[in-house]
């Protein structure tokens, strides 16, 4: 027993560091949920609050706008997951397949640039370009006789806008765990490949692709967790009266009630709501993924 | 999980700030000498609201001079105002305040009563100059009768004024408007019958924005259409705006003409509170709310160095259907409070410094800046502005953070005369249509816990009329939905305190 601790001193020493950031930083604050089962009041501290049991989570469901919120919320998500996600993986294999170096480098480079970016210059930009009568880009329509996009008023483009955007910014940072994924491939495969006749397609489809396939779930299932968080900077930067039917979502609408109104224990309720779906999409997901065969996240 | 792990974060930030500063807490000694320089050197936390330009460095000259003067170190946090009231509920809660600090009024009613603001009122007469140059309705408002909780802002209440396009009129031959139909003529040649004479359609009639589910910059047009402040006196009973139905209908009628034909500004929905004054310096569009205090300052130089010619002039309130005219109208409702829960010697020489900052020589540093510095003098009260004052900005503490009663506290020492009454006729003229809020500082459990959003509801709807997605009848449905959420608890509310002060 005493041998294995000493063999392995080094070691927890080294783990130490990372077990510690999890404790406090991420299993120590857990303990503010209770904040959601009591009526907090920051003058008489959290324990001299009383008890409320679910009263919160009561007044989330009975709320009028409880369903648009969840619906544009989900809406959001889902463009999310079904477009945005693919379009790192696309980035990744196009770069994979571009066999001259330098120009994989560069455009590798272009297109994470946007990352780094903050949401308050992306939106900055979009005001620029598309406000209906100022806007760069409407003016340039309106001189030649088209009639102005009111992209940024219109309920009709927000979504679509809100999905651009993310692309746009986030497309290239993620491809990079995709492309440390097919860095791992072995050469030989392709060259095996090649021997037996397979084009460029071919080898795509049966190496490129398979190789990225359990990195492709995780990351899926990963991303389910956070199926109710839709970005809220994104989001309130670009909100505005007119596009409130499709932008409101829960981010927000936590923004209004709990920094807004100071109502932080109805705040806390409806951040436990949404963990508590996220989780539940991630261990339906997870579950699914082993039942055909692959790892999973645990 | 997110939003506790950046409360943690702030708390033990705070927590060390509060903690370091009490650690500089001594008792007073030297009493008997009354020299400021006798006293032991204390930190003192400030924080207030900063806009346009944001706050000063640390090593600012009229900081150091602050600090010299009464041996403190005045470490001052500038928050944006956009940010202002999310900043001040996110120190509340984790119950840590800076010593003193600008309190805006929805959180001054909520948090008043809870004993975390200093009671100011048995102080007051031991510090001449804050008794002297604050006015009693300003100390008043919002305060119980026999404590101040805060001193007051001061702000003047009825200061902007809408300003038109001169040149624009004389170019089109026009009148200038008196009447709501009259404006809206005027606005609608502004639009289409290019005034700026460059062969393209790229001007507006006029501007406005809408910050925190308000109209703003377009008071004198919702006045006149008979609206209230947010509230109105019917019969000695505060009535909402959101309830004046038949009035909000003629509003979003000329709205959502002017909308639908190209006189109003199309992205009046994403303007910011000073986007309609952007666009009016830039020559995009023809009326729009001005501040008169930078007027002469930096609006008409601004609008010049584009447009040499053009000219920029007060236009009067137009008439509404039924004669009311009306001009944008604030209360002063924020309040400086100084923390109750630190030492006692702290905030005595917090006071101090309160004090100072409104004697002659304190108020003429902070509205004026240094003499060498920030100006020179080139005569028997002759005074010339410096480059410095420019870069500089000495005046931010006299402009976001505490200040006389003076109408005239954006007028500098070397400012001409001339230029000072123009400032001050403004006001004067703009008295005559004062458009006051009966319930200013009044406020209502159910408006500060549901207020927000049911305002967004609302205005979400009015909106959608004055584009044209919605019919003039989803006016009397957004009403209806504005009670049933909480509205009808909110009126009643505010009509009981409205009664309590008859």
């Amino acid at each position: 027993m005493q041998k294995a601790w000493r063999r392995g001193f080094p070691l927890y020493i080294m783990i130490a560091p990372g077990l510690l950031y999890f404790l406090i930083f991420r299993y120590a604050p857990m303990g503010g949920i209770i904040l959601a089962f009591k009526d907090f009041d920051p003058f008489v501290g959290v324990f001299e609050s009383s008890w409320v049991g679910f009263q919160h989570f009561e007044a989330l469901f009975a709320e009028p706008d409880f369903w648009r919120l969840l619906k544009n919320t989900l809406i959001l998500s889902g463009l999310n997951l079904f477009l945005f996600f693919p379009a790192p993986i696309i980035v990744a294999v196009l770069l994979n397949e571009a066999r001259v170096k330098w120009f994989a480098r560069t455009v590798q480079t272009v297109v994470y640039i946007p990352h780094f970016v903050s949401w308050v210059v992306v939106a900055g930009v979009t005001v620029v370009l598309f406000a209906t009568q100022d806007g760069g880009i409407n003016k340039l329509l309106a001189d030649n006789g088209f009639s102005r996009l009111e992209i940024l008023t219109d309920p009709s483009y927000f979504r679509g806008l809100y999905l651009f955007q993310n692309i746009w910014k986030e497309m290239g940072w993620g491809a990079i765990i995709f492309l440390a994924a097919l860095a791992s491939v072995n050469p030989t495969l392709y060259e095996a490949a090649v021997m037996d006749g397979a084009g460029r397609w071919r080898q795509m489809w049966h190496i490129t692709l398979p190789a990225l396939r359990t990195i492709i779930v995780l990351m899926f299932i990963l991303r389910l967790g956070q199926v109710m968080e839709t970005g809220f900077e994104h989001i309130y930067l670009l909100q505005n009266s007119l596009n409130l039917a499709v932008s409101d979502v829960f981010d927000t609408y936590v923004y209004r009630q709990g920094i807004l109104q100071g109502e932080y224990s109805f705040t806390t309720a409806v951040g436990l709501f949404k963990s508590v779906v996220g989780l539940a999409f991630v261990m339906i997901a997870n579950r699914l993924a082993k039942k055909y065969g692959e790892e999973g996240v645990y | 999980m997110k939003k506790w792990k950046a409360l943690l974060l702030i708390a033990a930030i705070m927590v060390g700030v509060i903690g370091c500063s009490q650690g500089g807490t001594t008792t007073v000694k030297g009493e008997e000498k009354g020299t400021e320089s006798a006293k032991e050197p204390m930190s003192i936390e400030l924080m207030t609201f900063s806009f346009a330009g944001g706050g000063w460095p640390e090593d600012h000259p009229v900081l150091k001079a602050i600090n010299e003067k009464l041996n403190i170190d005045l470490k001052i946090q500038w928050v944006p105002y956009d940010t202002y009231a999310q900043k001040l509920n996110v120190m509340a809660a984790s119950n840590e305040f800076p010593d003193v600090f600008m309190v805006l009024e929805q959180e001054y009613n909520k948090w008043r009563d809870r004993g975390i603001f200093m009671d100011v009122k048995p102080e007051l007469e031991k510090y001449s100059n804050l008794s002297q140059h604050l006015g009693p309705e300003g100390l008043e408002i919002m305060n119980p009768k026999d404590h101040y909780y805060g001193l007051p802002y001061y702000g003047t209440e009825t200061r902007d004024s809408l300003a038109i396009r001169q040149d624009w009129l004389d170019t089109l031959k026009l009148k200038t408007p008196t009447t709501v139909d009259e404006f809206y003529e005027v606005a609608k040649a502004f639009a289409t019958q290019d005034p700026d004479g460059n062969g393209q359609a790229d001007t507006t009639g006029f501007s406005f924005g809408i910050v925190n589910n308000r109209f703003v910059n377009i008071e004198p047009l919702v006045g006149a259409f008979g609206l209230g402040n947010d509230w109105s006196d019917i019969d000695g009973q505060l009535v909402p705006m959101q309830l004046q139905t038949e009035e909000l209908k003629a509003f979003a009628e000329f709205m959502n003409k002017a909308y639908s034909e190209g006189v109003l500004d199309k992205d009046f929905p994403a303007n910011k509170v000073k986007d309609s004054l952007a666009k009016l310096e830039a020559g995009k569009t023809g009326i729009a709310s001005i501040v008169p205090n930078e007027l002469y300052s930096a609006t008409i130089p601004t609008l010049q160095k584009l447009i040499p010619e053009a000219e920029l002039v007060q236009l009067l309130p137009p008439k509404g259907p039924n004669g009311k005219q009306a001009t944008q109208t604030t209360a002063m409702t924020n309040k400086i409070v100084i923390n109750a829960k630190i030492d006692p010697a702290k905030q005595q020489r917090i006071l101090e410094m309160l004090d100072y900052m409104l004697s002659d020589e304190g108020y003429d540093l902070i509205k004026n800046g240094m003499e060498g510095t920030h100006y020179k003098k080139t005569g028997d009260n002759q005074y010339e502005k410096l480059g410095a004052f420019d870069t500089e900005r000495p005046q931010l503490l006299s402009i976001w953070f505490f200040r006389r009663f003076d109408p005239g506290i954006q007028i500098r020492k070397w400012d001409n005369q001339e230029m000072g009454d123009k400032i001050l006729s403004f006001f004067e003229t703009n008295e005559k249509y004062r458009w006051a809020n009966p319930a200013a500082g009044l406020s209502s459990e159910t408006l500060i816990k549901k207020g927000a959003n049911i305002q967004q509801k609302w205005m979400e709807t009015m909106t959608q009329v004055i584009v044209g997605q919605a019919p003039f009848s989803a006016i009397d449905e957004a009403a209806e939905t504005w009670k049933k959420n909480g509205g009808d608890a909110i009126i009643k509310e505010m009509n009981e305190q409205y009664l309590k002060l008859q």
